[in-house]
């Protein structure tokens, strides 16, 4: 009996003594988590000075652990681009969804991030072809075509690996840019023309790649600790 | 603050060097294609025949057409057909280049065709390839091309690769 008493005791000291040791070795810092939500500065700042570009885009991303966060972000965009031989403008919506890791270790009470993340996108679009002109030998007088060739119901996916980071400026107020390598799956393609630009994935390069970034401002709604 | 500071430095660096992002791409594919014609010996037609000092005008264009393979390679030239019309008349005058203006002989053929516009890429844009052409000498008396005949008839005119047009002087 008395050896039995003599085991619960040791286990009820070294029981107190664990419970003491962490109480001595953690802080109860807990980190906020929420749902950040924000829009992309890039497209309307651009359209006020030139109306080859319009759109807008909202973005995203809520915190699922200590350093993962899913992400979001999803808008529309009207561009027109002006090539040596022609001229084309894209018009259509995107969504793009995925995740975020946050390669950064702050300080106690910063919320700083440095995005690592992968995205999966898609985008349906129309792409008009406003005019043309024949590249040919130039001894001949130039043919430049006016008809404008209109493509409907185009659509794209492919993946996007993120590099950015999100600072906070102001309380719960964050300023942000990423920098997407773009590399597409799928693309349906116009006849006698070529998907040149995608909403959401910029200029589509050859062997289908392509670069896209934004510049956001977002804000943080705090939903609970942990 | 210093650590907001290498963030805020970071959001710089990421603005400068997206701001110097420029496409650089140059057309290297084929273009709209010209018209490609090799001269042959009239006497013996299996052999190719160089044409002497020849000047190539097109009708309604200004100015003498020029390259490479009508000063050096004139067994085989290539001229532009016109991305504007159905019909281009082409003027080959034999011994136009030289001094001498008593010795020229100007003989006009034409090529009919159907107009196709195709997309090549992004810096090359558009060609235009010509299905069907058809070709005719206009006999002015004084011919120094004996006979003018396309490959295939009626002659697509696709690419450069390979002549379309023969003419035996």
């Amino acid at each position: 009996m008395l050896k039995y008493f003599i085991n619960i005791f040791i286990f009820l000291i070294s029981f107190t003594i664990l419970s003491q040791e962490k109480e001595n070795d953690t802080i109860p810092y807990k980190d906020r988590y929420g749902l950040r939500v924000g829009i992309d500065l890039y497209s309307p700042i651009y359209s006020l000075f030139d109306d080859e570009r319009k759109g807008l885009e909202f973005v995203a991303d809520y915190r699922v652990s200590k350093r993962f966060f899913i992400a979001t972000e999803f808008g529309y965009l009207e561009n027109t681009d002006q090539e040596d031989f022609f001229n084309y403008t894209t018009n259509g919506q995107y969504i793009k969804a995925g995740a975020d890791f946050n390669a950064y270790r702050n300080w106690i009470g910063m919320e700083n991030v440095i995005v690592v993340g992968l995205r999966y996108a898609y985008s349906n679009f129309d792409q008009t072809l406003n005019q043309y002109t024949i590249n040919a030998d130039p001894f001949l007088p130039n043919q430049t075509v006016t008809n404008s060739f209109k493509y409907d119901n185009l659509n794209a996916s492919w993946v996007e690996f993120v590099l950015g980071i999100k600072v906070e400026v102001i309380h719960n107020i964050f300023l942000g840019v990423s920098f997407r390598f773009n590399q597409l799956i799928s693309s349906k393609e116009p006849e006698n023309f070529k998907n040149l630009f995608i909403p959401g994935f910029n200029k589509v390069y050859v062997n289908d790649n392509g670069f896209s970034f934004n510049y956001t401002i977002s804000y943080l709604i705090p939903l609970y600790r942990k | 603050m210093k650590k907001n500071a290498l963030f805020i430095a970071i959001f710089i660096i990421f603005f400068s060097v997206l701001g110097s992002c420029e496409k650089d791409e140059i057309c290297l594919e084929d273009i709209t294609p010209r018209l490609i014609i090799r001269f042959y010996d009239a006497t013996d037609p299996e052999d190719f025949k160089q044409v002497t000092s020849l000047k190539v005008n097109i009708e309604g264009i200004d100015g003498d057409y020029e390259n490479e393979t009508i000063t050096f390679l004139t067994d085989s030239i290539a001229i532009p057909i016109k991305v504007t019309e159905d019909i281009t008349k082409i003027k080959l005058t034999l011994n136009g280049k030289d001094a001498d203006e008593t010795n020229d002989n100007e003989d006009t053929f034409e090529i009919r065709y159907i107009r196709e516009d195709e997309f090549v890429s992004r810096s090359c844009g558009y060609k235009t390839i010509f299905y069907d052409g058809v070709t005719s000498l206009e006999d002015d008396g004084d011919n120094w091309i004996i006979s003018l005949e396309t490959i295939d008839t009626p002659q697509d005119i696709l690419n450069e690769k390979s002549a379309h047009v023969k003419i035996f002087h």
